[in-house]
């Protein structure tokens, strides 16, 4: 019965980040700029548009080129895959640890650099020297942070760490929050890569944009889900708890939207070191926090 | 078991040098048929080892009918002997296999220096005792050495050989050289560790002695380079892990980990650095080798802290770690180097600013080099990730002490850096459009040597998918130095705590839907049209591949190092002559007769 249960909440879950990934976009831009505000269906509309049109593909490039845009929305669903929205305990649960999670998020980067490469041309180049750059600076940062979060909940699940904060019962909250600060800047920097569009069309256009729409929203679920686990369901909970769920994993998404715009007024790409260096101090501070913390049990 | 399957390795390490020899004098009417038995007897060393790791063995011991009276050389066939012989039989196979089907241009670069330099590796991890273990590594790395041209690259590799060798037999001259005698009565553990990193760390290439490794790899043709990195550098691994772990005092202090350590650090920053920055195809992938060195002496330092404290989990994590990365450094090493000598060849450089695009020329050869590459990079599905993986869950488990914190910075920016490094070779030499005429004409490595090439590709993919299933092969080799069973660690990576697997079965039906959705849309067939360049001009006649300036260099990835103030010029004054030599000598064999003396003593 729980398994159906856990094959049921992920069935659920599923459903609902994709559904939920393009419209945080569209909140997001219509949130940011009221005045010519954008419809908040825009993404989706756009995304099913690109769908129909024939791709046109630039001359001498190669596989990679071609398979990126399904690749970057294979990893980023794999991502939302692992990552909790409104329960604990799915089929995921057991896949769910945060260095892979990390791991998945580097992928993606890498496969845009990749992508980039391929077209040869220079703002290819320019578009991949800076993404690689950024990557330099934030992947470590990103895989101290998710090592904190283990070193100072003692595991490295992500959905263990989430029913074990449910609970009350992780001993090394400071060092968490900070790590999850750092995450916070890291996944604001994640959304601001600059962009390889203008290599692409039709349906991989679309690809792309939807994985940068679920990439967004996996980070929100991430930071969501260790900041403010409230009213987060386990699997056996019943159908009422499952709606609590749903209704906090949907005030975390509206929240982590009125940020996005808000944050989208006040700092720009070029604050990119500025924050970069932040996350990076936030992190040490977290990972020697955890690391002089008491003896794991 | 090992009882039959000891004599029949020694029988191939004497084929095989029979082979060299062979191969030396008939060189060019047997290439091929040299190189395929070769491989036949690397193959059948494989198999053996397989079978004596499946069936488990007892480890046997064979004296030599060589040596002084009353002491005679020793061989042995232990579970760590067998996990490290595994993979250089199966390199092997495959480097004679390749080099049977292609010939090198460099003059000597022939099968000779393969067929030797294996037996001699094979030698140094099936020995017993210093001696054995000395003689074996100086035939492996003289076949490399002479594989080199005439300059200066390839003498520190003599010089580093020798130092390695002399340290071995320090370590075992106090206990008339037998390992069985070390492990009753072991060396001071500082001492150990001092000799330890100046002997095989120097050859493994670990600070403050690397300098040699990088310029050695550009040195030698592309075939002896894949035995430095696929051959050489795992048999460093094996020394260190055989020195301080297996003859190592298992009560040594905690703190005797810390020059491994500190070495360790420092020499995965500098090879991932030297890897995202050098310009040469093959000294990137040298520095990537050398930053897999500073992770095994990161992984082989956390073991000697886990002994010291005695936390089992911690010891059976780094030890996967460091036994995977061993792996990973023979397979990709041989890989990487035979990957970018087939580059050299046929595109006519191993700079990657005159290359590019050599996916859609070289297919083979970039399905190569991107196998090598992500099994060094650790992104999820790669076989690096999961030492990255392994790593870090041993870190979640070391004892909780703030400087711990510096080898987590440094695991995690040296892999950044090889991430970079990644993105740098592949993107820049093997993606866009081509640089340059050679690069545009260059023609696959030949139809007979690709299967060489695929299945070294196709293991490191496998080992990364499933490291579980083959860290259960080392289960006995886990026994013998940490004595402790490391339970069913093996099972849990495969199917539980190591998500991979499940992940990529997730993923290829994740694909299947993106794939549907996309045709379901019913999209006209994709149209082919000139990049856009921003409203630009073609590049005029005279630059019929475009424009350089317009496709990523592989520059400005990394951010400026400050400028370090320059240390005055060092002058050395006095300049010895002849006469001093004898005395100089003399002296320097006294001492060590002292310190052999004194260390017996203690």
């Amino acid at each position: 019965m729980t398994t159906l249960l856990s094959i049921l909440a992920q069935l659920l879950h599923m459903a609902a980040v994709l559904i939920a990934a393009p419209l945080l976009t569209g909140l997001a831009d219509w949130l940011a700029d009221r005045r010519a505000a954008p419809d908040v269906l825009l993404p989706w509309n756009a995304v099913m548009r690109l769908l129909r049109r024939q791709p046109i593909r630039a001359i001498g490039t190669s596989a990679v080129a071609r398979r990126a845009p399904p690749l970057a929305v294979i990893l980023a669903v794999l991502t939302v895959f692992l990552v909790p929205s409104f329960c604990v305990g799915m089929v995921s649960a057991p896949l769910a640890d945060l260095l892979t999670i990390a791991g998945l998020f580097v992928f993606g980067r890498v496969v845009l650099v990749l992508a980039a490469m391929d077209t040869g041309t220079g703002r290819g180049a320019v578009a991949a020297t800076e993404i690689g750059r950024l990557g330099l600076a934030a992947d470590p940062v990103l895989q101290l942070a998710v090592l904190a979060i283990g070193l100072a909940a003692g595991v490295g699940n992500l959905d263990a760490i989430l029913a074990m904060r449910a609970e009350g019962l992780v001993p090394g909250l400071p060092a968490i929050m900070l790590a999850v600060a750092a995450l916070v800047l890291l996944g604001w920097s994640d959304g601001q890569l600059p962009k390889i569009e203008a290599f692409f069309s039709g349906p991989d256009l679309a690809l792309l944009r939807v994985s940068e729409q679920i990439r967004l929203l996996a980070w929100c679920d991430l930071v969501g889900a260790l900041a403010l686990p409230y009213g987060m369901a386990t699997v056996a909970g019943g159908f009422t708890a499952w709606g609590i769920g749903l209704l906090a994993w949907i005030g975390r998404t509206l929240l982590a939207a009125a940020l996005l715009a808000a944050v989208r007024n006040f700092v720009t790409a070029a604050r990119m070191r500025t924050v970069l260096g932040l996350a990076a101090a936030l992190c040490g501070i977290a990972v020697v926090l955890a690391f002089a913390g008491g003896d794991p049990t | 078991m090992s009882d039959p399957i000891l004599p029949l390795l020694v029988m191939i390490v004497v084929a095989l040098l029979a082979l060299g020899v062979v191969a030396r004098f008939r060189a060019f009417r047997s290439r091929q048929a040299v190189g395929l038995a070769g491989a036949g007897l690397c193959g059948l060393g494989f198999m053996l080892t397989l079978l004596a790791m499946i069936v488990g063995q007892d480890p046997g011991r064979v004296p030599l009918p060589l040596g002084l009276p009353g002491m005679p050389l020793m061989l042995a066939f232990d579970p760590l002997a067998a996990f490290f012989l595994l993979p250089i039989f199966f390199t092997g196979t495959a480097s004679m296999a390749f080099a049977a089907e292609i010939a090198d241009p460099a003059p000597n670069a022939n099968l000779a220096g393969l067929a030797s330099c294996l037996a001699g590796v094979v030698l140094t991890m099936l020995a017993a005792d210093g001696v054995v273990m000395t003689i074996g590594l100086a035939i492996a790395s003289g076949s490399v050495w002479a594989m080199a041209e005439q300059d200066a690259g390839r003498a520190p590799l003599l010089v580093v050989t020798g130092l390695a060798a002399l340290t071995v037999l320090g370590a075992t001259a106090a206990s008339d050289f037998g390992f069985a005698a070390v492990r009753a009565h072991p060396v001071w553990p500082f001492v150990l560790c001092g000799l330890t990193l100046a002997g095989p760390g120097a050859l493994a290439g670990l600070a403050p002695f690397h300098a040699w490794l990088i310029p050695a790899h550009a040195a030698l043709p592309a075939r002896g380079a894949a035995m430095l990195s696929g051959t050489i550098q795992p048999l460093a691994y094996y020394m260190l892990i055989r020195l301080l772990l297996d003859l190592g005092d298992p009560l040594a202090p905690g703190w005797s980990s810390v020059p491994v350590l500190a070495s360790g650090v420092a020499t995965a920053m500098i090879g991932g650095w030297r890897a995202a920055a050098d310009m040469d195809l093959r000294a990137s992938l040298a520095g990537l080798g050398q930053r897999q060195s500073g992770l095994v002496a990161i992984g082989i330092g956390l073991v000697m802290v886990a002994r010291a404290v005695d936390i089992a989990a911690l010891g059976a994590l780094a030890l996967a770690a460091v036994l995977i990365l061993a792996v990973t450094q023979a397979v990709c090493g041989t890989l990487g180097q035979l990957a970018a000598g087939a580059v050299q060849a046929e595109a006519g450089s191993r700079r990657i600013v005159l290359l590019g695009g050599l996916i859609q020329s070289m297919p083979i050869v970039a399905i190569g080099m991107g196998a090598a590459l992500l099994g060094y990079a650790a992104l999820p599905p790669g076989v690096a990730f999961a030492a990255f993986w392994l790593l870090f869950q041993a870190l979640l488990v070391v004892p909780h002490a703030p400087w711990f914190a510096v080898i987590a910075v440094v695991v995690a920016v040296s892999a950044a850096l090889a991430g970079v490094a990644l993105v740098r070779i592949f993107g820049v030499a093997f993606l866009g459009r081509p640089r340059g005429p050679r690069a545009a004409g260059a023609m696959d490595i030949a139809y007979p040597a690709r299967p060489a090439m695929l299945v070294l590709a196709g293991v490191s993919v496998a080992i990364g998918l499933v490291p579980g299933l083959f860290l259960l092969l080392a289960e006995a080799t886990v026994h013998q130095l940490l004595g402790v069973r490391s339970d069913d660690r093996g099972a849990l990576l495969a199917w539980g705590g190591y998500p991979i697997l499940p992940l990529l079965l997730a993923a290829v039906a994740i694909g299947g839907a993106v794939v549907k959705l996309v045709r379901h849309g019913g999209t006209p067939a994709p149209r082919e049209a000139a990049a856009w360049h921003e409203g630009f001009a073609p590049a005029p006649a005279w630059l019929p591949f475009g424009d350089p300036l317009t496709q990523s260099a592989g520059a400005g990835l990394l951010p400026r190092l400050p400028d370090f103030p320059a240390l005055p010029p060092w002058r050395w004054r006095w300049r010895p002559r002849g006469v001093w030599g004898l005395p100089l000598l003399l002296a320097a064999a006294a001492m060590l007769l002292i310190a052999l003396r004194w260390m017996g003593r203690a």
